[in-house]
């Protein structure tokens, strides 16, 4: 399997990301282990809230669109 | 009598994994771990009633034991010494949380005279270093150095058909692999299997409300994916990834062979005496 390939995105956005990750594994990397946990775990319950506000916003998007597109075919 | 212990979270995997060893075994042992960080082990008794329902009170058991010392011990061990020689594939913490369940499984066996051992484990997380084949194959060596043997009976079952979409990102980049993803692999699926035996309501649970009400909740997968996915596949190839692992967990497995081999001959005095919860 090859690299990941970034597609889409600026270089800002590729390294916002590359740094975000480096930097919240180095504050992991440092903690001791039950404090690893709860860091862990603050940021593992972030991106979970995330991923469901995306999905939420997307499936809005969505219903919308199939609305617009429902509503012009009448 | 023939026994065997299963490393049980109370999912789909160790679920079918545990009715599959009831087969070929008279009595099985389900084994699920707590630790600080892995909430509601208490979820795993939903198919432990099913699994009792089906094949008896008397061939099924159930425990329930604290990792806490064990796990804090594994996971802190060396750890800058590992993160100088592989960096933050270190913190891979379900790596470290399955390795530490090996090692409290394996304890459990040597303590109980059984002698064999399993778990769920199956290609589908292929980013988690103790799923991977190669480092399976390290942890089955541990097993055998102390005379038993770890089994992964669902390992190539099929993927589920309708996994959520949080597990389709996640897999997003071995799909997209020239070699065929571990989809590919095998007939049916554990969801399917346990369908067929009767021990669950529906083909494929996994992802849905009812596959979270039934095994520990734990988000710690979560950075060390975000740290794969946005940063370290971005330089290295999955295949890097596979070798380094495999390269962390033999060196761990090796140092807790020693530990092994030491409670052996010293029992209450050996130091991994001290770090077990009973």
């Amino acid at each position: 399997m090859g690299t990941h390939k970034v597609t889409g995105f600026s270089r800002f956005a590729d390294w916002l990301r590359r740094g975000t990750a480096f930097f919240l594994c180095l504050v992991a990397a440092v903690l001791p282990s039950r404090f690893r946990v709860i860091f862990i775990e603050i940021i593992g319950w972030i991106f979970q809230l995330l991923y469901l506000w995306f999905k939420s916003l997307t499936g809005f998007l969505i219903r919308q669109l199939q609305e617009e597109k429902g509503g012009r075919e009448r | 009598m023939k026994e065997a212990a299963v490393a049980y979270s109370g999912g789909t995997d160790s679920t079918c994994a545990a009715a599959l060893l009831l087969d070929r075994f008279e009595r099985v042992t389900l084994l699920t771990y707590s630790r600080p960080g892995l909430f509601s082990p208490e979820n795993s008794e939903r198919n432990v009633r099913r699994l009792v329902r089906k094949y008896g009170g008397d061939r099924v058991t159930h425990r329930i034991i604290p990792l806490n010392r064990l796990y804090d011990f594994v996971s802190d061990d060396l750890r800058f010494h590992y993160m100088k020689k592989y960096g933050f594939l270190n913190l891979g913490g379900c790596g470290v949380c399955k390795l530490t369940i090996h090692l409290r499984t394996l304890v459990w066996c040597l303590d109980h005279g059984i002698t064999s051992a399993a778990d769920g484990s199956t290609r589908d997380l292929y980013l988690f270093p103790t799923q991977m084949e190669p480092v399976n194959r390290e942890v089955k060596k541990m097993y055998s150095r102390f005379g038993l043997v770890y089994e992964t009976p669902v390992y190539d079952t099929a993927l589920p058909e309708n996994s959520s979409l949080w597990d389709k990102i996640l897999r997003a980049e071995r799909l997209s692999d020239e070699s065929g993803s571990p989809g590919e692999k095998g007939g049916e699926s554990t969801g399917v299997i346990l369908y067929r035996l009767g021990l669950m309501p529906a083909p494929n649970v996994k992802g849905t409300l009812m596959d979270r009400h039934m095994q520990s909740r734990c988000y710690q997968f979560i950075l060390p994916n975000i740290y794969l996915i946005w940063n370290y596949f971005q330089r290295h190839s999955y295949d890097e990834f596979v070798e380094r692992t495999v390269s962390l967990y033999r060196e761990k497995i090796r140092r807790f062979g020693i530990l092994i081999e030491e409670y052996i001959e010293k029992k209450e005095k050996s130091r991994l005496f001290g770090l077990i919860d009973r």
